[in-house]
């Protein structure tokens, strides 16, 4: 039921959308900005490159919002959309190079970047800020196909059926996939 | 593909806790699960990376502030409606563009280092052939050229 | 659609590239086309094959019949002898010295029962001609049109 409802929902908010109407594209932005960027932030592991990410993706939803089959979910479109953008091979290479000429922690100078509170004492939050550096490290080593079903599946909670039709693999690749990337990470959590 | 234990695999466990298992499977493992300690800290580990990477992503994404990206969004669209020869590029995709100037870069190349075949070649100007050497058993020699194409002409008489 | 527009991208470059002589550049054979022609007075009779000639000899000579008697086509390497039999014990030796996208240097020989009767050297200008002439022979004299392509 509640599947339905959205159903109707998303459906209408298409249909405006193709009509053009601008406050629908503000809804549209406010309900699917925080799952995009997680996607993106999942793959690319790039705060400021997974903003561009989700900004072009809306302008691309713009401009091509007529040409959006309501059989397949709008959810389901976006997702695609912005996993091919973080996996196209243009980003790829520029992220490649960014990582081997940049720090992994670059400053945060970005002006849609808000600062972080302290919550813990200087010793505590520095060791857990290496454990964590340490274990997105590894993520950031696994290659990008396996870390695209590794996000799918631990941020959006996706079905192995779900992942193989976003990234058009078969289920046992996604099978595999998701296992070698655990098996990679495991090594870097200490027991 | 390592084992867990003498009964199932990791490559299992994986699986069972992303309960892509048969259902059957399901309960048979998780009932394993719950006497063995090796697949039990396999399975809890396995759990435990997805918990780290979600508690990791989520900080990082914290600090982003979504408020303006609606408003970077909306500029960028607007910047795109006003922009005509973006509007006239954008109607076929750019490795369209590419293609085509790949094509008359080619083009523009070859007739440049080809030009010998297509401009008419500065061989045809003045006489076909200079005669650098004569000799032979031969009572005289003359060395014409034709009118029109300024063919040269050897003319010997045999002694 | 992309895949299409790939294949006929790829199509259309190798055609335009193969669709200019591959001669620009030329290596070390040339293609030398031999004629033997004999010219007279006799009745007024131009091959059909010599038109083009006919006429430019025309402005030197004032023979009014041109028989061919023999064409003969060779692709030669460099200091490589063409041997063409001439009639009356003739043969006519040519030899590519140098090769180069302009010039081509022949050495040329007209031998009569083996011995030399007449030699040149020539700068031969390429894709031009050359004639050369004339023994007697019959009621007219034997021409000898030489043509250079380097390949």
């Amino acid at each position: 039921m509640a599947s339905n409802i959205n159903n109707i929902e998303e459906n209408d908010l298409v249909d405006r959308l193709k009509q053009g109407q601008e406050w629908a594209f503000n809804i549209l932005v406010n309900k699917y900005q925080n799952m995009l960027l997680k996607i993106a932030y999942g793959i690319t592991l790039d705060r400021e490159e997974s903003l561009e990410i989700v900004q072009d993706v809306f302008v691309s939803v713009h401009k091509n919002i007529k040409n959006f089959r309501q059989d397949a979910g709008l959810s389901g479109w976006l997702r695609r959309i912005t996993i091919n953008s973080c996996l196209n091979w243009k980003r790829k290479w520029k992220r490649r190079f960014r990582w081997n000429h940049q720090p992994i922690e670059p400053e945060d100078e970005n002006k849609l970047l808000k600062a972080k509170k302290d919550e813990n004492n200087p010793e505590t939050l520095y060791r857990e800020k290496q454990i964590e550096m340490f274990f997105m490290e590894n993520v950031r080593r696994l290659p990008e196909k396996i870390r695209a079903v590794f996000v799918l599946n631990t941020l959006e909670g996706l079905s192995y059926d779900e992942i193989a039709q976003h990234l058009r693999i078969r289920r046992g690749t996604v099978s595999s996939r998701l296992y070698h990337a655990r098996k990679i990470l495991s090594e870097s959590i200490i027991d | 593909m390592g084992k867990a234990c003498k009964i199932y695999d990791e490559k299992t466990i994986s699986k069972f806790i992303d309960n892509e298992l048969s259902s059957k499977n399901i309960k048979m493992v998780s009932e394993h699960i719950e006497t063995c300690p090796i697949c039990s800290s396999i399975a809890a580990k396995y759990n435990h990376l997805s918990a780290v990477f979600v508690q990791s992503a989520s900080k990082q994404l914290d600090i982003i502030d979504t408020g303006l990206l609606g408003q970077n969004v909306f500029e960028q669209i607007k910047r795109k409606d006003h922009d005509f020869f973006k509007k006239v590029f954008d109607y076929f995709p750019p490795k369209f563009y590419l293609k085509i100037a790949s094509v008359f870069a080619i083009m523009v190349v070859s007739l440049i280092y080809f030009q010998e075949r297509i401009i008419k070649p500065t061989n045809l100007i003045g006489p076909s052939a200079i005669v650098n050497s004569i000799d032979g058993n031969v009572s005289s020699v003359m060395i014409f050229e034709t009118e029109k194409s300024k063919q040269t002409i050897i003319w010997f008489s045999e002694a | 659609m992309g895949r299409y527009l790939n294949a006929i991208f790829i199509l259309f470059v190798t055609c335009w590239i193969c669709s200019f002589p591959n001669t620009a550049m030329a290596g070390n054979s040339v293609r030398t086309d031999v004629r033997i022609i004999h010219a007279s007075q006799g009745q007024n009779h131009i091959d059909s094959g010599l038109s083009d000639l006919a006429e430019e000899l025309g402005s030197v000579f004032k023979y009014t019949s041109y028989r061919l008697i023999k064409a003969e086509s060779m692709t030669l390497n460099n200091n490589q002898q063409g041997i063409v039999n001439l009639p009356d014990e003739r043969s006519l030796i040519v030899t590519p010295i140098t090769i180069s996208k302009e010039k081509i240097k022949y050495q040329i020989n007209i031998l009569k029962s083996g011995d030399q009767i007449f030699g040149t050297q020539i700068l031969l200008k390429n894709q031009r001609s050359i004639t050369i002439g004339g023994p007697k022979f019959k009621d007219g004299y034997l021409l000898f049109n030489i043509s250079g392509n380097a390949l």
